[in-house]
């Protein structure tokens, strides 16, 4: 019992303190065009234009694919794993941000 | 003598000229397009995909393939589709990741047959290409995400022309 107390709060540590960064999408462009993240942190994608975006990642262990995201709406992903990607938009060829985790 | 070399040379060029002039004809409808076969492809409406993912037609020397983007006019979508030689979708699936899904980067790949431009909602563009032979030629969507993420992909089977 006493080694599991010890051991619980080394699991626990590293997503205890896991952030949540905003990225804005806006003029059909991300407000950053790389960012650096923990594992365990959460990118929430805020659309504040007036045309639906499509966030995704094809490259694993991030691959991911949020959907389409309509104007006004927020959509979030959490990124568990070290690794290097880069998110785009299925919509507009050009949106593309740069996401580091480690 | 003199008037029958004249004759000869004279049959000669009329028949060079007969010639030159079917094969011009036969260019000319090869390019129309007349001794081949044509196809339609479209997308979903807004949807990130194509109206069908399997098409069989029969095997030609030329292939005509239209592509309309059906996508509504206020939804930015772009479409394209890029024709590949049998067995390559994999291999090019990832050299598209790798390209950045740069069509200006990707457009030389040895893996496209054919490939339409970028095309805005309501555009259409036809194109043509000439397979080798019979066989399973993948289509995709080269635009970001459309082909390896959301399944925007399909085959097109050439059969083995009937004999008429």
């Amino acid at each position: 019992m006493k080694r599991f107390l010890v051991i619980l709060p080394l699991v626990i540590t590293p997503f205890a303190f896991a952030k949540d960064h905003i990225i804005t999408q806006k003029g059909k462009a991300f407000s950053e065009s790389e960012i650096t993240l923990a594992p365990g942190d959460n990118l929430i994608f805020k659309n504040d234009d007036d045309t639906s975006h499509n966030v995704f990642s094809a490259v694993e262990p991030m691959k991911f694919n949020l959907g389409i995201q309509k104007p006004g709406s927020e959509a979030s992903h959490k990124f568990d794993s070290a690794g290097v990607a880069e998110l785009r938009c299925a919509i507009h060829p050009k949106m593309k941000i740069k996401v580091t985790v480690k | 003598m003199l008037n029958k070399t004249l004759k000869i040379v004279s049959i000669l060029s009329l028949f060079i000229l007969n010639k030159q002039g079917l094969s011009k004809d036969k260019d000319k409808e090869r390019l129309a397009g007349k001794s081949g076969v044509t196809v339609s492809l479209s997308t979903k409406g807004n949807d990130i995909a194509f109206d069908q993912t399997s098409i069989q037609i029969p095997f030609a020397e030329n292939i005509t393939l239209t592509f309309v983007n059906q996508a509504l006019k206020g939804s930015e979508i772009l479409h394209n589709v890029a024709v590949l030689k049998p067995g390559s979708v994999d291999t090019f699936l990832k050299a598209l990741q790798l390209s950045g899904y740069d069509l200006d980067k990707i457009k030389n790949d040895p893996s496209i047959l054919v490939m339409t431009e970028a095309l805005a909602p309501g555009a259409s563009q036809s194109v043509q290409f000439h397979p080798s032979e019979p066989g399973f030629y993948p289509f995709v969507c080269v635009m970001p995400g459309h082909a390896d993420m959301l399944g925007m992909k399909g085959t097109l089977n050439i059969t083995k022309a009937s004999k008429k």
